[in-house]
């Protein structure tokens, strides 16, 4: 029972946040002792998500940001949702190198990002409502 | 806050990156880099990870457009004094990164 823990917020998708977000994660984090090395996954994974929602998910406007963590039987589960565009083809969007985004300099890498530094990664998303991404990670 | 300090030295342009590299950080200094590169028209780019405490994979992005601009204007470009969890992140888009232990 001690060992559980959560959290929830919600931001405004500037990419200031960015920062925020992963700092956010990573107090949260810290009291159930992570290695540096989890650390930083979390915080890379996160940053991650939330770059997604930034640049991607609301692209002409800003929005809104959700992130919940929890951390139960030294499991993390931290899903960062959005109320955006949505994604037509998950599995496309989730292959590396491939980016919607030909203008700017996004390298294609975000979903394989998470997916190489958390254990378990799901992505839910329907066109026009939004996209709900959660990842999990043994810290124990 | 992400900055990049530039130090030209004949054909030698040495960006020694400091703070945190993400998507928002990225975007400041990128445009600077590249317009000192125009300027000085250097031979070698080194980009100087050691002053960096975070990197996610607009890092990559900031790599791989740089090198791209350097062989367009005639330079090599290398990376040093990147960590671990850089490297983890540079190799997915299978940039190899040497650890440097001699200097």
């Amino acid at each position: 029972m001690q060992n559980e823990n959560y959290f929830k917020i919600s931001f405004p998708s500037r990419s200031v946040n960015e920062a925020f977000a992963r700092m956010t994660i990573a107090s949260f984090c810290m009291q159930f002792d992570p290695t540096i090395e989890q650390l930083n996954d979390i915080k890379t994974a996160v940053s991650e998500a939330v770059t997604n929602c930034v640049v991607h998910a609301y692209p002409d406007n800003v929005g809104t940001v959700y992130i919940t963590a929890k951390l139960k039987n030294n499991i993390l589960t931290v899903t960062v949702k959005d109320k955006g565009v949505g994604i037509s083809d998950i599995q496309q969007a989730m292959q590396p190198m491939f980016t919607t985004d030909a203008k700017t300099e996004r390298a294609g890498l975000g979903f394989a990002v998470m997916q190489t530094f958390m254990d378990k990664i799901k992505v839910y998303s329907t066109v026009g409502k939004g996209t709900r991404v959660v990842m999990t990670k043994n810290i124990g | 806050m992400t900055t990049a300090e530039i130090i030209h030295d004949k054909s030698k342009l040495t960006v020694l990156l400091y703070g945190e590299i993400d998507h928002h950080g990225a975007q400041s200094i990128r445009t600077e880099i590249d317009s000192r590169i125009l300027k000085y028209m250097p031979k070698l780019v080194i980009m100087d990870f050691s002053g960096v405490t975070f990197m996610d994979s607009s890092g990559i992005g900031l790599v791989l457009a740089r090198s791209r601009f350097c062989t367009d204007c005639g330079a090599s470009l290398y990376v040093e004094n990147v960590d671990r969890q850089m490297s983890k992140i540079l190799s997915l888009a299978g940039i190899k990164t040497i650890q440097n232990t001699t200097n």
